[in-house]
C-alpha cells in the first residue's frame, strides 16, 4: 500500500486550453481560442489561493499554453510568493523580456516542450513552421537570466533517432534536466497512435542507447523507474474538473472546483482514494525498490487493461506481450 | 587534541527568512521548505524540521537547549557544534537567517 497523505502538498494545473500551435498529438485537444467553459483568471486566483491555505506548496502550471491566459504573469506571481511554481510551456512565447518577467514573477522553473531535437520533426508535430527554432530560442533567454529550464520529449516513432541529439542540444543550451515522456493515448495522439506510437521494445532500446552528457540530467519513467504516482497525484485542468493526474483526464472526475474545493474532494471522492491506496494486481520489484510504489502508472494501465489494479504495460516486466503501437478498440476515436 | 571553533555567539538570534514557507509532511516524516527569494522547494529531515521551527527570533544558546531536549526525549543527544553545523546548512539554504543585532547593524552602517 502507498504512504496516506491527509492532503496533497504538490497540484498540477491546466490552466487553459488555448495554444497558438497545432500539434497533431495534443493531448488536451487545444485550440486557438479558450474554451467558454474555462475557469476564468479570476477563479483560477482564488483557487490557488485556497489551495495555498489547504497546504499546497508546489505548483506545476501547464496548458494549452499558460502564457496566452490573461492575466497569468500577475497569477504566476501571486502563486510564487507561497510555492514552489513551475510552468510547462513549449516556449514560442519566451522571448528575452518574457523571461525575465517569468524570473521576476518568481517562476521555480519552466519546463520547454520539443518534440524532436530537429525544425522538420518538431514542426510535423506542432503544425507551426519557425517554431522548433523558438522554443530553443526560450530555452537560452531562460538560462541567461538565471531561471532553472528543463526540456521535454515526448517520445514516438519520429523523434526516437533524435533523442540523443536532444540530450546534447539541452546540455549545450545550459538545460538542468530533460524528461523524456511516454506518448499516453489523449486527445489528438489517439488520432494518430498507429503513425506515432513506437511498440515497447524500441521505445526501451532508444533509452538504453542514450550517453546523458556531464552535468545534464534524464528524468524517464520506464523500468526500472515506472512509479505509480497516484498516491501523491492531484490535478485540475482547465474547466475545473478535478482529475486526480493530467494523464488520467478522460477517464476520471472527483468533482469540479466550481463546485467543491480540491482538498474537500481529496478526502471524499471514492475512486481517488481508491487510487491513492495503490492497490495493484503486480508489481515491478525492481521499479518499486526504486520509487517506492507499486504497479506503475495507473493511467497507462487503465487506458490498455481498463482496470485500476491492472499492470501497466509501459513496464518490461509488466508488459504481459501487449503492443503500445496499437491502441485497444475501445480507445480509437469514433 | 581538537579544538572546535564556535561560528556564531550564544546569544545570536535566528529566524527563517522572510517569505519561507513551511509544509510539514509527518506522514513521510519531513518537511517541505519553499525559499521565494531563491526559488527552490527543499526536503527537511526531522533534525532539520525541528530546528527550521525553533528559529523563531530565539538566540542559539535556546535553540541548541530546546534541541538537545527533544533529543534526549527520544534517546538521542546534540552537540553544540552539530547544531551549529545544521543551522549552517539551513542558512545557506535561504531557510534560516541570523538576526542582526545591534553591533552588527552599527558594523553595516559604518
Amino acid at each position: 500500500m502507498n504512504p496516506r497523505l491527509t492532503a496533497p502538498p504538490k497540484v498540477a494545473i491546466s490552466i487553459t486550453e488555448a495554444c497558438p500551435l497545432s500539434c497533431k498529438h495534443c493531448y488536451g485537444d487545444c485550440g486557438r481560442e479558450a474554451r467558454p467553459a474555462e475557469l476564468s483568471i479570476g477563479e483560477w486566483r482564488e483557487a490557488i489561493a485556497r489551495l495555498a491555505a489547504d497546504g499546497v506548496i508546489s505548483l506545476h502550471i501547464e496548458g494549452g499554453e499558460p502564457l496566452l491566459k490573461p492575466g497569468f504573469l500577475d497569477l504566476l506571481a501571486e502563486a510564487s510568493r507561497s510555492m514552489f511554481t513551475m510552468v510547462r510551456t513549449h516556449g514560442t512565447l519566451i522571448d528575452a523580456a518574457m523571461a525575465r518577467a517569468l524570473r521576476d514573477a518568481g517562476v521555480g522553473r519552466v519546463l520547454v516542450d520539443v518534440m524532436g531535437a530537429t525544425g522538420p520533426t518538431h514542426e510535423w508535430f506542432t503544425g507551426a513552421p519557425g517554431s522548433f527554432d523558438a522554443s530553443v530560442a526560450a530555452v537560452r533567454h531562460l538560462v541567461a537570466c538565471g531561471v532553472a529550464t528543463d526540456m521535454l520529449l515526448i517520445l514516438t516513432r519520429q523523434n526516437a533517432p533524435e533523442v540523443q541529439d536532444l540530450l546534447d542540444l539541452a546540455a549545450g543550451l545550459g538545460a538542468e534536466r530533460v524528461g523524456v515522456l511516454r506518448l499516453y493515448p489523449l486527445g489528438r495522439a489517439k488520432r494518430i497512435w498507429q503513425e506515432i506510437a513506437l511498440p515497447l521494445a524500441d521505445q526501451m532500446r532508444t533509452l538504453g542507447a542514450l550517453r546523458v552528457p556531464a552535468g545534464l540530467t534524464l528524468m524517464q519513467s520506464w523500468h526500472p523507474n515506472d512509479h505509480n504516482c497516484c498516491w501523491q497525484s492531484a490535478a485540475v485542468i482547465a474547466n475545473g474538473e478535478i482529475v486526480g493526474c493530467p494523464y488520467l483526464r478522460e477517464y476520471v472526475s472527483h468533482g469540479n472546483l466550481r463546485s467543491t474545493t480540491l482538498l474537500e474532494a481529496w478526502r471524499t471522492a471514492p475512486l481517488w482514494q481508491v487510487l491513492r491506496a495503490g492497490a495493484v494486481e503486480r508489481s515491478c520489484p525492481d521499479c518499486s525498490a526504486a520509487e517506492g510504489s507499486h504497479g506503475g502508472c495507473r493511467a497507462t494501465a487503465y487506458a490498455w487493461h481498463g482496470r485500476w489494479t491492472a499492470p501497466d504495460p509501459f513496464d518490461v516486466t509488466l508488459n504481459d506481450g501487449v503492443d503500445l503501437s496499437v491502441l485497444p478498440d475501445r480507445l480509437l476515436p469514433a | 587534541m581538537t579544538v572546535s571553533i564556535s561560528v556564531f555567539c550564544p546569544t545570536d538570534c535566528f529566524r527563517l527568512e522572510p517569505g519561507v514557507r513551511l509544509r510539514p509532511v509527518p506522514e513521510l516524516g519531513h518537511c517541505l521548505a519553499y525559499t521565494p527569494a531563491r526559488p527552490a522547494l527543499h526536503r527537511l529531515n526531522p533534525s532539520a524540521w525541528l530546528l527550521a521551527e525553533l528559529a523563531d527570533g530565539r538566540p542559539l544558546a535556546a535553540i541548541a537547549a530546546d534541541f538537545g531536549e527533544a533529543m534526549a526525549e527520544i534517546g538521542g543527544e546534540a552537540k553544540l557544534s552539530d547544531v551549529e553545523a545544521a543551522l549552517v546548512g539551513l542558512i545557506e539554504l535561504g531557510i534560516v537567517g541570523k538576526l542582526a543585532t545591534p553591533a552588527t547593524e552599527g558594523s553595516q552602517n559604518a
